[in-house]
């Protein structure tokens, strides 16, 4: 395609997909009319009504809520920039741990770095906040650095003020002067900072990995010390492998500081949700989060494509070695930090725990009060699903269980029998779930916890694949209109936080469709979810078709076989392998994304959960609660992890390693 | 012979005449249609608060929003356990109730100017009076809400309280800083572990959470000043008056049982009261029911299932439950409170 086309086909593509906005608006505006509402923006033009503590805009309750809004999303980029700088300060010292030859940095690395990967980044946020807030008050100020205070008001530097720096110092109750970050700020910063630095620790190990190993044993052979080899032959290629992920990993940075309204840092979402709450319109404050989302993906995305790194960002040409394996005494190292882990758990959570006796046992134990669980078992396991029926959820999670481990043990010897398995199965947890036939109804309103995460989990994901094939072949297709509504679909599913998404499909569905036509809001859930992991096994999948080479369907043509059948026969089978990996990885980012579905009312684990630690005489249980959810979800996703590094070094073709994380 | 049979052809006629009358009063109202084609009221709860809305151990909903619930359902299809329960987040709540997936929205939701007009919405009535205070570290030596200049104050989102905290220290001329928290728990261990000078909630929730979360009760004091009105009410959608009435009524008929001594223990024996407003509650004569297109032991089904208003609340949130709140405001008016409910006439 010459420039000028390429340029032709993105000014018609812009307004095809102006265009299909513009439809969508109409509708919207149509199935408002309908209810007799209409969309109302003229509310955010008055009075916020509340004050935003913290920062760059000042925002007091007469401030207007636009201008509430605008600070919203400078708080989001202030925190997101912050957490990238965090994230790629610790990503090389972790990557190159992880890639070392002495055990207990390996072990050590792996021992930060999987448990980040693998629980919900909410859980994650929680954790670091509570550890802040327990920190000592500001008389008592930690004070690692002369001008550095960490308390649990915050922490305070050292800042430039009125043309000097100014040091921040203890004045009666309270630390004044320099730079005052809120613990809110602080523990989100640092939250999305080490999660994502786990990301980048892999895919800089992947492109560390990447690099031939002759460009070592050359630096090797001139005498280079393995410092300078390293510095001067392997990082700076590693590198350029590393790029194209690692942009990506910031995009997804972005997207995540949309989680601070949990631990109560006011970002654009939680903003927008304050001051749409004095109004009561929920909808108007969700198309603004949506837009909002979707022009800064954009223009970040375009600021790296400046940059020049744009392309395949969902592949990475590279296999990452094998980590090293240990034998004897180097083995018992690298499990030092596993046994002292254990040691202080079994501790807190055994010895000095409360196991029965409700919530006066756990107010006189030191330990974990596992009394919860004595107590609320069902409704956590179960949710509201009938007291009767109870062994049918039952049955269905240990069939997942089930199906599950047979997925890990089939895939590594690539048995496509596994499919069919599936097809069976989920079919079969529906029935058990819902009943009919010889066995009662049950709304899906009323399924929750265990059952309704993994049922969430593997529907979503068995939707989204289907989903992606057509998806993929949409974006690569001839006609251009198909092309825009692929890629829209795409960016739209990609860029918007996954909370405003399944929120967008619980309030927007049902308005634009008839009463009673909306389905149910699982269903909702569900659409949204599927929606995410489609767009991303997309562009793994696209990804993986760019990758082949181009001989092979070449080749298929000049032996007379159909487009169709080239692509049924030659490309997909090959551009599956390379791809299996990346998908494995989107697998897990959704099980995650799951956790999410409390914004919508499911009841899922996460809610169930929570729902325990409700009550008044509970609500000091709650890092129990979350320490259970965690465990949960690294049980269902370390397994998947490593079924894509086995995969990795596996009987497939050597692929790419590609980490797309969300929460 | 004839006298007598002319009498109760012109009864007869008068009956007719009422009934007609009475149809044409009530209604029909579409959203009772499909509660009784469906065989269940949807009812949008929220996703957890203690005393209002929160299943128990076994997953069961319980607390004063979802007896609500119960007592409509027992109003419109005679069963109270024919309810579906539909937890929902705050952003939530308004869009569902427009969009009709739920019948009524029974969620701590405050009775407000703001979301009473524009909305297309209808308040039912007040079911639980509160209003927001603040509570403090005993060790500040703070004896009112005026001496909190200058104050770290940890507050929900997504609820009035905001305003309500900005308009105070606006009025009083004081300055604040907040601290926003979503989640209860994570909120109340910000203002334990000394996050915030000050929390402020509503003082049901703020007694319930000092009782049961502080390390020592006595070390937290709960200001004097109470900084707003939060008349909690259940809501419905404003296209359906029929509906509205019936809702609004069930929560009348709740207060009123109270207030005559019906309890849903008595409940049988009361059919036999002399008392003529316990024989129009009852159905025993005739009217209630026409009234509201429904049948005439409505009334009767909701307190014999659910109990009466004062049942209710000492079931859910009285000083036997781990909240133990007072009845206060919400004691019925002729014991200082201010539930005040119209007669059944």
């Amino acid at each position: 395609m010459t420039p000028r086309q390429t340029r032709r086909d993105a000014w018609l593509g812009a307004g095809i997909g102006l265009l299909l906005l513009g439809l969508l608006w109409w509708l919207l505006q149509a199935a408002l009319d309908r209810r007799g509402l209409r969309l109302d923006f003229s509310a955010l033009g008055a009075r916020a009504g509340f004050a935003m503590a913290e920062g760059l805009l000042e925002v007091t309750p007469d401030s207007s809520a636009w201008r509430a809004i605008l600070a919203g999303l400078l708080n989001t980029l202030r925190v997101a920039l912050c957490g990238v700088a965090l994230a790629l300060l610790l990503s090389l010292p972790l990557a190159l741990a992880r890639l070392s030859r002495a055990p207990l940095p390996r072990q050590l690395a792996a021992w930060v770095i999987e448990p980040l990967r693998n629980t919900p980044l909410p859980l994650q946020l929680f954790l670091w906040y509570g550890l802040l807030l327990n920190l000592p008050g500001p008389r008592l100020a930690w004070n690692p650095l002369p001008g550095l205070f960490l308390s649990n008001r915050g922490l305070a530097l050292p800042w430039w003020e009125a043309g000097a720096l100014r040091f921040p110092a203890l004045q009666g109750f309270n630390i004044e002067g320099g730079l005052l970050l809120s613990p809110e700020f602080c523990a989100l910063a640092f939250g999305l900072g080490v999660f994502h630095a786990a990301y980048l620790a892999e895919v800089l190990r992947a492109g560390i990995a990447a690099v031939p190993p002759v460009q070592a044993e050359a630096a090797a052979a001139l005498g280079l010390p393995r410092r300078i080899s390293l510095r001067r032959v392997i990082l700076p290629q590693a590198l350029g492998f590393s790029l194209a992920p690692g942009s990506w990993q910031v995009l997804q940075l972005v997207k995540n500081a949309s989680l601070g309204l949990l631990i109560g840092y006011q970002d654009l979402v939680g903003v927008t949700g304050i001051a749409v709450n004095q109004t009561g319109r929920g909808l108007e404050g969700l198309l603004l989060v949506v837009l909002a989302y979707l022009a800064l993906n954009y223009f970040l995305a375009t600021l790296l494509k400046l940059a020049g790194h744009e392309g395949r960002s969902a592949l990475q040409p590279a296999m990452p070695a094998p980590l090293p394996r240990d034998t004897g005494w180097r083995r018992a190292v690298g499990f030092l930090p596993g046994v002292l882990l254990l040691l202080a758990l079994g501790y807190w959570g055994v010895a000095q725990a409360a196991f029965t006796g409700g919530a006066q046992a756990c107010a006189a134990a030191s330990g974990a009060c596992w009394a919860l669980l004595a107590e609320k078992f069902r409704l956590i396991l179960f949710g509201s699903y009938p007291l009767a029926e109870q062994w049918r959820p039952a049955l269905a999670t240990l069939l997942l269980g089930l199906g599950l481990v047979a997925t890990g043990w089939v895939a590594l010897r690539g048995r496509w029998r596994l499919l069919l398995g599936w097809v069976a199965l989920l079919p079969l947890w529906i029935w058990l779930m819902r009943g009919g036939g010889v066995l009662r109804l049950v709304s899906d309103a009323d399924w929750g916890g265990l059952p309704l995460t993994l049922g969430l989990a593997a529907l979503a994901l068995a939707l989204g694949a289907v989903a992606a094939l057509p998806l993929a072949l949409a974006q690569r297709s001839r006609h251009l209109p198909l092309r825009v509504a692929a890629g829209l679909f795409i960016a739209l599913f990609r860029s918007v936080p996954v909370v405003a998404l399944l929120l967008a499909a619980s309030l927007l569905v049902p308005l634009l469709l008839p009463p009673g036509a909306g389905g149910s809001r699982l269903a909702r859930a569900l659409v949204a979810l599927a929606g995410v992991t489609a767009a991303q096994l997309a562009v793994v999948l696209g990804a993986a078709l760019q990758a082949l080479p181009p001989g092979q369907p070449e080749a298929a043509r000049s032996l007379g076989l159909s487009a169709p059948a080239t692509l049924l026969l030659i490309e997909l089978p090959q551009a599956l392998r390379i791809g299996f990996p990346a998908t494995v990885n989107v697998f897990v980012s959704t099980v995650k994304d799951t956790s999410l579905v409390l914004v919508v009312g499911l009841l899922d684990l996460t809610a169930t959960l929570r729902l325990a630690v409700q009550e008044p005489q509970w609500r000091a249980a709650a890092p129990e609660a979350y320490l259970l959810l965690a465990a949960a979800y690294f049980c269902l996703c370390f397994p998947l992890a490593r079924l894509a590094e086995a995969l990795r070094h596996g009987p497939a073709r050597p692929a790419g390693a590609d980490d797309l994380p969300r929460h | 012979m004839r006298l007598p049979s002319l009498r109760r052809a012109a009864l007869a006629l008068l009956g007719a005449t009422l009934l007609q009358a009475a149809t044409t009063v009530a209604e029909a109202s579409p959203t009772i249609e499909r509660i009784r084609a469906r065989g269940e009221l949807v009812c949008g709860v929220s996703q957890g608060s203690a005393g209002l809305s929160l299943p128990d151990g076994q997953g069961v909903w319980r607390g004063l929003d979802a007896d609500y619930c119960r007592a409509l359902a027992a109003a419109v299809l005679g069963d109270a356990a024919k309810v579906r329960f539909q937890p929902l987040s705050s952003a939530q709540r308004f869009p569902v109730l427009q969009a009709g997936e739920i019948d009524v929205l029974s969620r701590n939701t405050t009775w407000t100017s703001g979301r009473d007009g524009p909305l297309s919405l209808l308040f039912v009535g007040t079911i639980f009076y509160d209003g927001q205070a603040f509570m403090v570290p005993a060790r500040l030596g703070v004896k009112t809400a005026r001496e909190l200049g200058g104050a770290t104050v940890c507050v929900q989102p997504g609820t009035v309280n905001e305003q309500n905290l900005a308009d105070y220290f606006a009025a009083n001329k004081l300055a604040y800083r907040s601290v926003v928290i979503e989640s209860l728990p994570e909120l109340e261990a910000a203002f334990y572990a000394g996050r915030c000078d000050v929390y402020l909630s509503d003082a049901s929730t703020l007694a319930a959470s000092r009782a049961a979360r502080a390390p020592r009760p006595a070390d937290f004091v709960i200001l004097p000043e109470r900084i707003n009105k939060s008349p909690l009410s259940p809501v419905v959608r404003a296209d359906d008056v029929a509906f509205f009435q019936v809702a609004r009524w069930t929560l009348n008929v709740l207060v009123n049982a109270e207030e005559l001594g019906v309890s849903s223990a008595s409940v049988q024996a009361d059919r036999a009261s002399a008392n003529p407003e316990v024989k129009r509650l009852l159905g025993v004569t005739p009217g209630i029911g026409k009234a509201f297109g429904l049948n005439e032991e409505w009334a009767a089904h909701v307190i014999a299932q659910v109990g009466n208003y004062g049942e209710i609340f000492a079931r859910n949130l009285g000083p036997t439950t781990p909240l133990a709140l007072e009845r206060g405001q919400n004691a019925l008016w002729r014991d200082g409170g201010l539930l005040y409910a119209p007669p059944i006439q």
